[in-house]
C-alpha cells in the first residue's frame, strides 16, 4: 500500500488540488511584486522594504527546506537522536550570521557577498573568485534541493514503481517534478526577483509552521501531551530500544572489532559539526537576505526572528519524528523510502486517521504534502536569485563591463541568468536524479564554510588582508573541500557510493569540513603575507561603514 | 538623534576623508571596543560549547546515556540546552547592542553624514571603474580618485 493509496484516490485528487493553488497564488505574488521589481535594487534586495518579522520568515523559510523538515524529521525517525543532533548544528550556526555577519554585511555592502569582500581589494580577481564560490555552492545546494524535490513529488503523489497516475510511472513523475519545480523557480526570479521571491517564502514559513504545529499538537494528543509516553513507544518500536535515544546510530558510528573505522566515522561527526555551525554564515542565498532590509538593527530583528522560528521549528521536528517512529513504525517509513523522507507526510495520515478515520487522513496528509512542496519551491527560488544576482552584479557588471553596466542592463542580464542557470540546473538534477546526492548539501556547507566565512571575516577585521589573499582564500577553500569529496567514500569505493565498480577513495571521511576549513583559512593567510598591497585607508572606511552604518544603502522609496 | 542636519551638501570625497579620519576617533574606537569586547568572548564561547556537545555525542557516550529521570537522559538535556544558550546569546546580543552600541553607531552616522557608500565598488578607479554600477557612480569616481 502506498501513501496516497491508502487514503483512496480522493486524497491524491485532494493533493493535487492544494499544488494547484499554491502554484496559483505565488504566481500572482509573482506578477504582482514583478510590476514593483524596476531597478536593481529591487531586483537583487527586493527594495530593502523588508521588515524585521518579514525578513524572519523569509530565512527561516530559505533554510527551512524540504530536505530540512522532510529529511530532518525522516532521519529522528529512524535513527532517533543523531537525527536531532544534526538539527543542532543547523540552529546554533545562526549565531555566527548574528554576531558576526548579518549587520556588519547589511551596513557596507550593496547586493552581494563579493561587495564586501572586494571592498579593499582588487575587483576583478576578488569578485571573480566569489562569483565562482556563489555559484558553486549554490548550484550544488540547488541540484541536492532539485533532485529531492523530484523524488519527493513521484513519493508524494503515492506513484509506485509499475503504478501510472494521471499517465505518469514513477520515473515520469520525478522528471516531471524536477521540470515543474524548475520552470516556477525560473518564473518566481525573472519575474517577481528577490521580493516575489521573498513574499513567496514569507507564506511558505508560515504555511511550514502551521502545519508543523498542527501535526505536533495532534501527536501530542494520542499521547495525552504525555512527551516520556511518546518517548518509550518511539524507543520500544523503532527496535534499537534506549540506544534510539542516545546518540550513535547514525553518526560516529563505532563498528566493533574496527577500530580505524570508528575513528572515522566519529571525525566525520566532528567535521560534519564544523561544517553546518560555521556554513550557514557563508551561505550566499542566507547572506544576501540581510541586504532586504532597511538598516542594520533590521538586520539583527531578522536573524533573531529566524533564530525563533527555526529553534522551534527543529524542537517540533524532535516530536514529528518521535511520533513517527511510535505511531508509522520504522517498516512502514522504510518501506516507502529508505531514508525516510516521507515519515511526516506518513505521519500526518496516520494521526489523521487516528483521530478522525480515513477522511481526515486523507485532508492531512494532502496538508502536509502541499507544506513540503511549498518548502521546495521557496528554498530552490532563494538559491535560484543568489546565483542569478552574483552572476549579474559581480561577474557581468564588475568584472566584463569594468562596473559601467547601466541598471537596466544588470538587471537584464540578473533575468537571463536566472533562466540559464534555471535551464542548466534542471537538466543537470534530471541527470543526476538515479543519483545519491543528499551528500551535496553538506558538501555546499563545507565550501561555504572553507571558502566564503573566513574571507568574509578576514576582510572585516584583519588590517593586513588583501587581494592575493582574498583570491587564494576563496580557490584554496573551496578546491580542498570538492577534492576532498571526490576522493571520500561519497563518491567511490564504498556501498552507497556515487560512483559503483570503482575504488579511488583515500580520504576517509564523507565531510571534508575538518581538513578544507583550516586549509581554506591557512590559504588566505600564506596568500595575504605573500603579497605586499595593503590599504589602509580603503580598510579604515570599510570598518568604520561596517560598524556605524555611515553611507549605507537605503530602502527604496517607491 | 542627528542633532545637527546631515551635512547632505559635502562632497563624497570629503564624505570619505571624514569616514576614514573616524578610525581613529576616540569615539568610534570605543564603539568597535564594545562589539569586539562582546561579540569575540562570545562567538568563541558558544562555538566552544557546541564543539563539547558534539565531541561528547562522539566520544563520552556513557555519560550521555546516563538517565536523569524517566525517558530523560543527559543527551536529550545537553541538547535542548544548546536550543536555550542559542536562544540566550541572541536575547542577549540584542539587549547589549540596544544599550551600549546603537547610540553611539547613531551619532557617530549622523556626524558623519548621509552621503552613500560605494557599496563595495572597490578602490581601482581606472582598471575596474565605478562597480557599484549607475545611480552612484558619480560619487564612486570621486571615492576612487580619493583612495588612491
Amino acid at each position: 500500500m502506498t501513501l496516497a493509496q491508502e487514503a483512496g484516490s480522493s486524497g491524491r485528487t485532494l493533493t493535487i488540488l492544494l499544488f494547484l493553488a499554491m502554484i496559483a497564488v505565488t504566481l500572482v505574488i509573482t506578477i504582482r511584486a514583478g510590476r514593483q521589481t524596476k531597478s536593481a535594487t529591487d531586483f537583487h534586495s527586493g527594495g530593502r522594504g523588508f521588515s524585521g518579522v518579514q525578513n524572519g520568515f523569509a530565512i527561516g523559510s530559505d533554510y527551512m527546506s524540504a530536505a530540512s523538515f522532510l529529511g530532518i524529521a525522516g532521519m529522528i525517525a529512524l535513527y532517533g537522536y543523531d537525527g536531532f543532533l544534526y538539527s543542532i548544528g543547523f540552529l546554533v550556526a545562526w549565531l555566527v550570521a548574528l554576531l558576526l555577519v548579518a549587520e556588519l554585511l547589511r551596513n557596507s555592502g550593496r547586493f552581494t557577498m563579493a561587495d564586501v569582500l572586494s571592498y579593499r581589494m582588487n575587483q576583478r580577481p576578488v569578485r571573480t573568485a566569489a562569483a565562482v564560490s556563489t555559484m558553486t555552492v549554490s548550484i550544488f545546494y540547488l541540484l541536492a534541493q532539485m533532485v529531492g524535490a523530484g523524488a519527493l513529488i513521484a513519493l508524494l503523489l503515492g506513484i509506485e514503481p509499475g503504478e501510472t497516475y494521471l499517465g505518469m510511472s514513477a520515473d515520469t513523475a520525478k522528471i516531471m517534478g524536477i521540470v515543474i519545480v524548475g520552470i516556477l523557480m525560473i518564473v518566481y526570479v525573472t519575474f517577481g526577483g528577490m521580493k516575489g521571491t521573498t513574499w513567496v517564502q514569507i507564506i511558505k514559513a508560515g504555511m511550514l509552521m502551521g502545519g508543523a504545529l498542527l501535526l505536533t499538537v495532534l501527536v501530542l494528543a494520542v499521547y495525552d501531551f504525555d512527551l516520556g509516553s511518546l518517548m518509550n513507544d518511539a524507543a520500544n518500536a523503532s527496535g534499537a530500544g534506549q540506544s534510539f535515544l542516545e546518540p550513535g546510530l547514525r553518526y560516529g558510528v563505532e563498528v566493533p572489532g574496527d577500530a580505524l573505522q570508528t575513528l572515522w566515522n566519529k571525525l566525520d561527526l566532528i567535521s560534519l559539526g564544523l561544517a553546518l555551525v560555521l556554513g550557514t554564515a557563508g551561505l550566499p542565498h542566507v547572506l544576501i537576505r540581510f541586504y532586504t532590509v532597511p538598516d542594520a538593527k533590521t538586520a539583527r530583528a531578522s536573524v533573531n526572528w529566524g533564530i525563533g522560528l527555526i529553534g522551534s521549528f527543529y524542537l517540533m521536528t524532535l516530536v514529528l519524528g518521535f511520533g513517527a517512529a511510535a505511531l508509522v513504525g520504522r517498516e512502514a517509513i522504510t518501506a516507502q523510502d529508505a531514508a525516510g523522507n516521507t515519515a511526516a507526510p506518513q505521519l500526518a495520515e496516520a494521526a489523521g486517521d487516528h483521530f478522525g478515520g480515513s477522511g481526515l487522513a486523507a485532508v492531512l496528509l494532502a496538508i502536509i504534502a502541499a507544506v513540503a512542496f511549498a518548502a521546495i519551491l521557496s528554498t530552490v527560488a532563494g538559491l535560484m536569485i543568489a546565483s542569478s544576482s552574483s552572476l549579474a552584479h559581480d561577474f557581468y557588471n564588475s568584472v566584463l563591463r569594468k562596473g559601467r553596466a547601466s541598471e537596466g542592463e544588470e538587471v537584464k542580464v540578473a533575468r537571463m541568468s536566472a533562466f540559464g542557470v534555471g535551464a542548466v540546473a534542471i537538466v543537470l538534477a534530471i541527470f543526476a536524479q538515479s543519483l545519491n546526492v543528499a551528500f551535496l548539501v553538506a558538501l555546499a556547507f563545507a565550501m561555504a564554510a572553507s571558502a566564503n566565512l573566513p574571507t568574509l571575516l578576514l576582510s572585516l577585521f584583519w588590517k593586513r588582508f588583501n587581494t592575493r589573499g582574498a583570491v587564494a582564500g576563496i580557490y584554496g577553500g573551496l578546491i580542498s573541500a570538492v577534492v576532498l569529496v571526490l576522493f571520500s567514500p561519497v563518491v567511490s569505493g564504498s556501498e552507497k557510493a556515487l560512483v559503483t565498480g570503482a575504488d579511488f577513495a583515500w580520504f576517509p571521511l564523507a565531510n571534508p569540513g575538518l581538513v578544507s576549513i583550516p586549509l581554506g583559512l591557512l590559504c588566505a593567510v600564506v596568500g595575504t603575507l605573500t603579497s605586499g598591497e595593503r590599504d589602509a585607508r580603503r580598510f579604515a572606511e570599510l570598518q568604520v561603514r561596517a560598524l556605524t552604518g555611515a553611507g549605507a544603502e537605503k530602502a527604496s522609496t517607491h | 538623534m542627528p542633532t545637527e542636519p546631515p551635512p547632505q551638501s559635502r562632497s563624497p570625497k570629503e564624505a570619505t576623508d571624514r569616514r576614514v579620519a573616524m578610525h581613529t576617533d576616540p569615539r568610534f574606537l570605543e564603539l568597535k571596543r564594545r562589539l569586539l569586547v562582546f561579540v569575540f568572548p562570545m562567538s568563541v564561547a558558544f562555538l566552544a560549547w557546541y564543539l563539547l556537545y558534539v565531541l561528547m555525542s562522539a566520544y563520552a557516550r556513557g555519560v550521555m546515556s546516563t538517565v536523569l529521570f524517566g525517558t530523560v537522559n543527559v543527551a536529550l538535556v545537553f541538547g535542548v540546552l544548546q536550543f536555550v544558550s542559542t536562544f540566550g546569546i541572541a536575547v542577549l546580543y540584542s539587549r547589549y547592542a540596544n544599550r551600549r552600541l546603537d547610540g553611539l553607531a547613531d551619532a557617530l552616522r549622523a556626524e558623519l553624514g548621509d552621503a552613500p557608500g560605494d557599496g563595495g565598488a572597490g578602490r581601482d578607479g581606472t582598471d575596474a571603474g565605478p562597480g557599484a554600477g549607475p545611480g552612484s557612480a558619480d560619487q564612486t569616481d570621486a571615492q576612487n580618485g580619493a583612495a588612491r
